[in-house]
């Protein structure tokens, strides 16, 4: 596995680097944001160097499939040179790191491409594990299940919709509240928790207790403890919200000005009690 | 806690990725800048008051977007339920200022039946020496467009206020004509709480709690 990722890794670089910036800063600036505006002279710059040239390639891609793939390692780069920089971990070296592992997943997932919020996702795990390849590894595994929480995957809507049902069951008077701004689109201040996993909420230290956290739930108590880790959330703070009567937009903001300060061992003792309480609810049905 | 505001202007900002639009928004909104910011993921969310004329206040909310196409199914529910925009290009950055006519046309397909007041804004003017983009450029293309063009730095607080302040003016300017009106199911614009003034059995039938800051 790792020869061959290591072996994909060079094979890309050496495709990728016949645009004469390489990885250059520069290059930044050329990513077309809109779908209908590819650009031509990129494509050309590749195709000059990438003709069939099979004898010492064992495989040779399509024009199309190189030029998408230049498309996103624009937007990786985009991305990585300002992924978590505060951090004491991303020096430029590292920083490297986290950019080969998102070429590689984006390689191999193509069809999908980078999409921002990845490296948020990849970023706690490289610096937990600190080697690109089983980094690259459990990347790829947590995709798996995080994959249909971007806006392709269409799984939002159903995280909003069980926040809704459960707010409904375990709160009745948030509930009300939040009725009152209407339908459950407007849960929408629980997208990015839901996106990355709580990533942006709380401090490094703090992620690595809660992800493992989830990832352990999964064998041990609940498959949705997400969802139980975000009505926490919602209701560690249901008396302020309900005091200041808040609509859906107070709530975002409130949340947003709320990130890196949460008490999570407390959130998280409460989200252990929610998963308890509904299971005990669903057995006494 | 609570702020009495004449009327409340829902905003959204667009534009391509690592143009600057949350650090634009933050330097209005917070005061400050910072160096590097996240991506944004999906849409975020700020809101100000600003002071029109000596005493009238008004409420804006600003809707942050994500620049990268993929988030379009999400930022694109935020266009309907806004009445002015800004549409945000960086000036060393060409292709930034390509896609603007593009921007609009995402904006202007997903608004109907109502319009978008845009502000065009050309961003990081503190970076003159990088520059691909002239100011008369520019100018002719927001001309073309019948918007007004201002040239921002949120790093060194050059128009931010201005960028802001113009397109809530022209958009008081327009409610208080008439031109623009207020509707019910329509967020751009709402009526704020007035001291001494009823609000309609029918507001308070609907549960607005349109006072509240």
């Amino acid at each position: 596995m790792a020869s061959e990722e290591l072996g994909l890794n060079h094979h890309l670089d050496t495709a990728c680097n016949t645009s004469p910036e390489g990885t250059d800063l520069g290059l930044s600036e050329e990513e077309p944001e809109m779908e209908n505006v590819l650009t031509e002279t990129e494509s050309a710059e590749v195709g000059g160097d990438t003709k069939h040239d099979e004898s010492s390639e064992e495989q040779t891609y399509s024009q199309e499939t190189l030029d998408m793939y230049l498309i996103n390692l624009h937007r990786i780069d985009k991305d990585v040179r300002r992924c978590d920089r505060t951090y004491w971990y991303f020096t430029p070296e590292n920083l490297e790191k986290l950019r080969n592992i998102m070429c590689s997943y984006v390689w191999q997932h193509l069809d999908t491409g980078y999409v921002q919020g990845m490296c948020d996702l990849l970023a706690p795990l490289l610096v937990i594990l600190d080697d690109e390849v089983m980094a690259f590894s459990c990347f790829t595994e947590l995709m798996k299940r995080m994959n249909q929480n971007f806006p392709h995957g269409g799984a939002m809507d159903s995280h909003f919709a069980n926040m809704r049902s459960l707010i409904q069951i375990l709160d009745s008077e948030l509930f009300e509240l939040m009725q009152q701004n209407g339908d459950y689109t407007h849960f929408y201040f629980c997208y990015r928790w839901f996106l990355l996993d709580f990533k942006r909420e709380m401090v490094y230290d703090d992620v690595f207790s809660v992800w493992e956290t989830i990832w352990a739930a999964k064998h041990m108590s609940s498959e949705h403890f997400v969802l139980f880790f975000a009505l926490a959330l919602v209701e560690t703070y249901r008396d302020i919200i309900l005091e200041n009567n808040m609509d859906f937009t107070d709530i975002i903001k409130f949340f947003n000005e709320m990130a890196e300060r949460h008490n999570v061992p407390q959130v998280m003792t409460m989200a252990r009690d929610l998963v308890h309480k509904v299971q005990t609810l669903i057995e006494n049905k | 806690m609570e702020t009495i505001w004449l009327y409340q202007f829902r905003l959204i900002v667009i534009g391509d990725s690592t143009v600057g639009k949350s650090c634009l928004i933050r330097r209005f909104t917070e005061g400050r800048f910072a160096q590097v910011s996240d991506p944004t993921v999906g849409v975020d969310f700020f809101s100000r008051l600003v002071e029109i004329e000596p005493g009238k206040r008004i409420k804006l909310q600003i809707w942050d977007t994500a620049g990268q196409e993929r988030f379009r199914s999400i930022t694109r529910a935020y266009y309907r339920n806004s009445v002015g925009g800004l549409l945000l290009f960086d000036i060393t950055n060409r292709r930034s200022f390509q896609n603007v006519h593009n921007w609009l046309e995402e904006a202007q397909s997903h608004v109907q039946p109502h319009s978008i007041v845009f502000l065009l804004v050309g961003h990081k003017c503190d970076l003159e020496a990088q520059r691909q983009v002239t100011q008369q450029e520019a100018e002719k293309l927001a001309g073309a467009f019948g918007m007004r063009y201002v040239e921002t730095s949120a790093r060194d607080a050059i128009n931010v206020e201005k960028a802001f302040v113009d397109l809530t003016r022209t958009i008081f300017d327009l409610v208080r004509n008439g031109d623009i009106k207020i509707q019910d199911g329509w967020e751009g614009v709402k009526s704020g709480f007035v001291p001494n003034t009823v609000h309609s059995s029918e507001e308070v039938a609907k549960g607005n709690r349109q006072c509240y800051c």
